[in-house]
């Protein structure tokens, strides 16, 4: 009994269960003991997400104001990335599958640091989107805002899991998975 | 691969994609208004009018959530309540149906029918003082997203895989 025990954790898709559960779960502690209370990391990430927006749209010839979360056209109402809008949640929820999910070290580092600067620029690219919607068609904006990141970051997160999952060890880690045979 | 083996495969690839848009339409233009409907309308007023001992803060989500703050300085602890079947559930959902993964979609059916329960179970033991929960249910929030998202993308693997194989 303790040997099927064994043998049943040891087998990918177990592992790959505790590794999630650990790595969302150490996430959660340093989210909420370290980063939630004075919201530095979400500050931080508005604030740069911001000025880079800004800084694209300037260098293609839009004129361009910005400060700390706010950015917006000159003589237009500016808009605010305020903290749940910055692409952090989004970022842990990537990371975690990758980190969790087997695959040789050297891919998962690609995967790591190429998907969340992609998805960091994605996040860019919104709020410069944001701030011409807001200045070409500002009675869509609500609409554009709420459905943005399905239309952005999403379609980008599932297929680099895809291809994650593709490129990674999936023959091993579905072994263990006599319930997912079409 | 030779054609008569690709046709197959692109063939589900093509139905893959005009499945998630599909969901995505759908998604977006009636099951999310009325989730958020249902957020704000209902379940929101309620928890607004709760007289909880705890300092707990509520507020509505962009979407299918309600969350929980409790501002103490150093021990703030924010929660996020969601509705079963959100938007990444209703995706692992479409992902499941598209491949023909009945027996997976059972179970998260099923999965998510529980969560009617346990959901507003955990929420009001949070709100009465249990604070610790509030990682817990945090934690849950991420990875049964994650973890159905990635069977449903297995199962689109599986099933390519096995289309190419025959």
């Amino acid at each position: 009994m303790r040997n099927r025990i064994i043998s049943y954790i040891k087998t990918p898709i177990s592992v790959f269960f505790i590794k999630v559960g650990l790595i969302y779960g150490g996430w959660e502690i340093l989210y909420q003991y370290f980063f939630l209370p004075d919201f530095w990391l979400d500050t931080w990430l508005s604030h740069v997400g911001v000025s880079m927006a800004a800084g694209i749209l300037s260098f293609v010839g839009w004129d361009v104001e910005s400060s700390a979360r706010f950015v917006c056209i000159v003589g237009n109402r500016g808009i605010e990335v305020q903290n749940g809008c910055n692409g952090l949640d989004l970022l842990g929820l990537y990371a975690g599958l990758i980190i969790a999910y087997p695959g040789s070290t050297k891919k998962r580092i690609y995967f790591l640091g190429g998907g969340l600067f992609l998805l960091f620029l994605a996040n860019v690219f919104r709020i410069s989107t944001f701030v011409l919607t807001n200045y070409y068609a500002p009675q869509f904006m609500d609409m554009y805002h709420e459905y943005s990141s399905f239309i952005i970051f999403y379609p980008i997160v599932l297929t680099l899991w895809y291809f994650w999952i593709e490129s990674g060890e999936s023959q091993s880690f579905r072994s263990g998975f006599g319930f997912l045979s079409v | 691969m030779d054609r008569k083996r690709r046709k197959p495969v692109v063939s589900f690839w093509i139905r893959v994609f005009i499945s998630l848009i599909i969901f995505a339409v759908t998604y977006l233009s009636v099951i999310r208004p009325i989730q958020q409907s249902v957020i704000n309308n209902s379940i929101f007023p309620i928890l607004k009018t709760y007289n909880n001992k705890n300092g707990f803060e509520f507020y509505p989500g962009s979407g299918d959530a309600i969350f929980a703050y409790q501002p103490f300085g150093k021990s703030s602890v924010k929660t996020k309540l969601e509705l079963p079947f959100n938007g990444h559930i209703l995706l692992a959902l479409a992902l499941f149906l598209v491949s023909g993964n009945k027996r997976f979609t059972k179970f998260l059916v099923f999965y998510q029918l529980s969560l009617f329960l346990i959901i507003p179970f955990l929420g009001c033991l949070l709100i009465n003082g249990q604070t610790w929960l509030s990682i817990v249910i945090n934690v849950h929030e991420k990875t049964h997203k994650v973890v159905f998202l990635l069977m449903g993308l297995l199962s689109l693997k599986l099933k390519s895989d096995t289309l190419s194989s025959t």
